[in-house]
């Protein structure tokens, strides 16, 4: 009646090609430099800290390996410490120079967006759908507010309110001290992407591909972009000009007044990594391993260099080079106006 | 080639399951309920026609047997005359593979769509994204709510396995028709109890999401499989005064 046989046999081929059902999460950390140290989470679930005094030589100065599971935000420093979220649902705050725990802290489900540090305390989302602010010197927790979906952003701190978005399609405004709730706004479809905030106004993309920008104090829609695809990218703002991929395979550049589109710069693949600005060159980077570099103002390509593996997370841009780590476990620094590759260093 | 059974089958599927989730209130469990249901109607008359096949064939068992009493040991006279005993009964033997394959692809595109459906971790929903139509109300349906009744859907879950079990033994027995051939009959419960195992331990590895899909297949198989050949061997028992005392058949003393 079945073919189970048939079935059988094409559940094991499909899970060798990589559709089976079992999903691993290998993760897509960014890197973040502070006082000439790189730290950033490695596909195998690590944290490193790279010197990066000798300009030409990277060197691994420390490497913290609990089980993280994986790691898929760039690590936040602040305070002499390194906080990493993991999907293992715990946040670590590690000493930035020696690389032990200062402490842990578990939250209830995987930790996907990064963390972020304001006066002394530390923000961070987690996929049982609460907000977490913690005591940035002990982890102590000071408030949590439960949005009743998946957090996968990298939460934005201004104005005196914290801002998110969640996989239950709604976008929040809290207190930062209190963590009350000063608005909220229901899109059509789900958040992943990490709001910005700048003048006055948060900026926000959902799955719907719709870009919003959203007035900081109530949470009124100023203006909307239409994408042909989701936004998963957290959106740059310079010079009114707001810069956002979207998994269309496009960065827009969009006027941060109005939401017109002033260009685009099509990819090979889609756009999951946020852009930088370096040394006065927009640097963007796509699933097709490639890196570009671009004229803020026309969108012209000015660069373009292949680093072999696909890009997925976010960029630094850091003394006039850029920094991208690959989905095959390397770290590359590339300089930002020429696009010429510098080193590359495999982590581990 | 990936590409064409990207559009071709994958994504139409994929896509009809976000839709459903959407029209269900979000409930993604009744999503691969209604999918595999309306799947499994569309090729119902190539299941049919596999099946009559099957009915066919096996009424022609022992007239089969009997020519190979005749001429087993004439290996060209038996080719000849089972041929000839097709022809006269209108019977195609290719009649049972033909449909099945037909329906192979489709079985496993939609096994396909719900294991990508099923967003367990941030890199499966950056693939997902690369399949859906860009239509509103399918976008507005990511990712899809994973619970259902008391199952995690992107989990294994020990209950459900218990089912894909239990339906595929009872499809399996049905489809299985006693056998006067010791060894046939050996190997027939063998494989009733072999594969029900097998696709349990997978079920207990795999998202529940797909032991759900797997649970409806067969209970519509089963529903199918009686209205066409009533219980077949469900009830039915091994002819014992055929069991030679050499070949031991589980279950029973020889």
């Amino acid at each position: 009646m079945v073919p189970y046989g048939f079935l059988l046999t094409a559940l094991l081929l499909s899970s060798c090609v990589g559709y089976g059902g079992k999903a691993r999460p290998e993760g897509w950390s960014g890197p973040v430099v502070v006082e000439q140290t790189l730290y950033i989470g490695t596909r195998k679930g690590k944290v490193e800290a790279v010197d990066l005094s000798n300009p030409n030589n990277p060197r691994i100065e420390w490497r913290f390996g609990e089980k993280l599971g994986a790691i898929y935000a760039a690590p936040e420093v602040s305070g002499g410490t390194v906080y990493v979220g993991a999907y293992n649902g715990k946040l670590y705050a590690l000493d930035a120079k020696k690389g032990w725990q200062k402490w842990p802290y578990s939250a209830g489900g995987p930790i996907i967006g990064s963390p972020t540090v304001v006066g002394e305390e530390v923000f961070f989302g987690s996929s049982d759908g609460k907000l977490y602010a913690l005591e940035a010197e002990g982890g102590r927790l000071v408030w949590e507010f439960d949005a009743g979906g998946k957090i996968w952003c990298t939460p934005a701190v201004a104005e005196g309110k914290v801002f998110f978005g969640s996989l239950n399609h709604h976008f929040y405004a809290l207190e930062v001290k209190s963590g009350r709730l000063v608005w909220e706004r229901e899109f059509k479809a789900a958040v992943v992407s990490s709001p910005t905030v700048a003048e006055g106004k948060v900026y926000v993309g959902t799955l719907e591909g719709e870009l919003y920008a959203l007035d900081c104090r109530s949470g009124q829609i100023a203006w909307f972009f239409k994408a042909g695809n989701w936004f998963w990218s957290r959106p740059l703002v310079k010079k009114g000009t707001v810069y956002v991929g979207s998994l269309d395979h496009k960065l827009y550049a969009l006027d941060a007044q109005t939401g017109e589109e002033k260009w685009s710069f099509e990819t090979g693949k889609l756009i999951r990594s946020s852009p930088v600005m370096a040394s006065g060159i927009l640097v963007v980077a796509s699933k097709d391993g490639q890196a570009y570099g671009l004229d803020p103002i026309s969108g012209g390509k000015i660069w373009q260099a292949d680093l072999g593996s696909p890009i997925l997370a976010d960029l630094w841009a850091e003394g006039g080079r850029v920094y991208i780590a690959t989905q095959d476990n390397k770290l590359h620094a590339l300089e930002a106006k020429t696009g010429v590759k510098v080193w590359n260093l495999p982590l581990e | 080639m990936i590409e064409l059974w990207n559009t071709l089958l994958l994504e139409p599927m994929l896509n009809g399951l976000m839709l459903f989730s959407k029209a269900l209130w979000g409930n993604f469990g009744l999503a691969i309920i209604a999918l595999t249901i309306i799947v499994n109607v569309v090729i119902l008359p190539l299941r049919l026609r596999q099946l009559k096949s099957t009915k066919a064939m096996q009424e022609l068992q022992p007239k089969m047997q009997e020519l190979q009493k005749k001429y087993g040991k004439n290996k060209q006279k038996l080719s000849q005359e089972t041929m000839k005993l097709y022809r006269e009964a209108g019977v195609n033997p290719l009649g049972c593979a033909f449909p099945l394959f037909i329906q192979f692809p489709i079985w496993i595109a939609l096994y396909e769509s719900v294991i990508k459906a099923l967003v367990a971790v941030p890199e499966r929903l950056l693939d997902l994204s690369e399949h859906l139509y860009f239509v509103p109300a399918i976008q507005q349906a990511v990712p899809p709510q994973n619970h259902f009744l008391w199952m995690n859907l992107a989990k294994p879950d020990f209950p459900l396995a218990l089912l894909v079990m239990g339906s595929m033994w009872v499809l399996q027995k049905m489809s299985t028709m006693p056998s006067p051939d010791p060894k046939q009959q050996q190997m027939s419960s063998l494989m009733l109890w072999m594969m029900p195992l097998m696709f349990g331990f997978i079920a207990l590895s795999f998202p529940s999401g797909l032991s759900l899909y797997w649970v409806v297949m067969n209970l519509i198989g089963i529903v199918v499989q009686y209205f066409v050949m009533g219980w077949g061997g469900l009830f039915a028992r091994a002819p014992a005064g055929k069991v030679t005392p050499k070949a031991k058949v589980p279950g029973k003393r020889g």
